[in-house]
């Protein structure tokens, strides 16, 4: 494995596959700034494998697996020779269409992956927006030293593989952007919400309440000042799994609705 | 930049791509879609866009997508 040292790189991984074939299929979704970011944590690995570029991210103890490939046959027989070191799991997301993934995930399992879990994407167009008076002041930014306290917060509560654990150097990030809201109970975390702003879209990434703070409404304080703090943005987008109807009505009653988007996370274990 | 805006109105038909000058900024594309976009355009204009050019600041706004494509050789 190869480290891989600028965006650039990935450009031209990705020039390299588009010569052999004009079109290419990939799961490596080009965000400059995060890719950045992982490249800076030098979390970004790659490995060619003839028609295909297969891209690595540790993760705490395990990898993502990315692919950029001419098209699915040279993917499934590159996949078939890769070598994956023992004792580390690997996590494919592959992210589509529902239509267009299944085939892509049938190939991931008869390669020994295993369906770990099916997200799906919501979304919400704004309609109306928050007033200040309507916050609760038991809800405040997190601070740099509310960053480890919150990577074991949702570490012990999270689904490592599908649910996209923040690292702490993300935490730290999303301290500083003033990104990462938090609700203490004495020191203890009482809950939490973390999102991204790009641009006029808002991506509520994590929204996780204490199991002992369930009755305070707790929950709908965090996610009203956070679509305080979004009042400018004009869409709401976040990932669910697929069978979490708790969630998926409680986000259906703030507005959202389900997109054709899906996320189905494989999981190989060595 | 009647087909540019066509093909990017069947990616996100919720999105109006007329008032913005920055697509990724604003938050109108995401990465998900500029994979989607690169192969539409591709596959619209017969051609092959070199991936070097895959970036974000070629695909801010439509002057940029037009730019882009002409670069890559498409009969606009």
């Amino acid at each position: 494995m190869l480290a891989i040292r600028s965006y650039k790189e990935i450009s031209e991984n990705i020039e390299k596959i588009k010569k052999l074939n004009t079109r290419f299929v990939t799961n490596f979704f080009l965000n400059e700034t995060k890719i950045n970011q992982w490249i800076e944590d030098e979390s970004l690995f790659t490995v060619e494998k003839g028609k295909v570029i297969f891209i690595f991210r540790k993760h705490t103890d395990f990898f993502y697996l990315y692919y950029i490939s001419t098209d699915l046959s040279e993917l499934f027989i590159e996949l078939n020779n890769l070598e994956f070191p023992e004792h580390l799991d690997f996590v494919a997301d592959i992210v589509g269409k529902a239509d267009e993934t299944n085939q892509i995930s049938n190939g991931f399992q008869s390669q020994g992956f295993i369906h770990h879990e099916t997200l799906k994407r919501m979304f919400m167009m704004k309609t109306n927006t928050v007033d200040e008076k309507d916050l609760s002041s038991e809800i405040e930014f997190a601070t740099q030293a509310d960053a480890k306290p919150v990577f074991d917060f949702l570490t012990q509560r999270l689904d490592k593989y599908s649910e996209q654990i923040p690292s702490i150097k993300e935490i730290q990030f999303a301290i500083d952007n003033q990104t990462l809201l938090i609700s203490k109970n004495n020191n203890e975390i009482a809950g939490l919400l973390y999102f991204e702003k790009i641009g006029f879209t808002a991506h509520l990434k994590e929204w996780l309440v204490n199991e002992n703070y369930r009755e305070n409404k707790i929950g709908s304080k965090l996610i009203k000042t956070f679509f305080y703090l979004c009042n400018n943005c004009n869409r709401f987008i976040l990932w669910v799994k697929e069978n979490n109807d708790n969630a998926i009505s409680k986000y259906e009653h703030y507005g959202y609705k389900m997109e054709s988007l899906k996320d189905t996370i494989m999981v190989k274990h060595n | 930049m009647e087909k540019i805006l066509s093909i990017l109105n069947s990616i996100r038909p919720e999105e109006d791509f007329t008032t913005s000058e920055d697509f990724i900024s604003d938050g109108l594309l995401d990465s998900f879609d500029l994979i989607s976009l690169v192969s539409e355009l591709d596959e619209n204009f017969s051609i092959s866009i070199d991936g070097m050019d895959i970036n974000q600041e070629n695909f801010k706004n439509l002057d940029a997508i037009k730019s882009l494509l002409i670069k890559n050789g498409a009969k606009l």
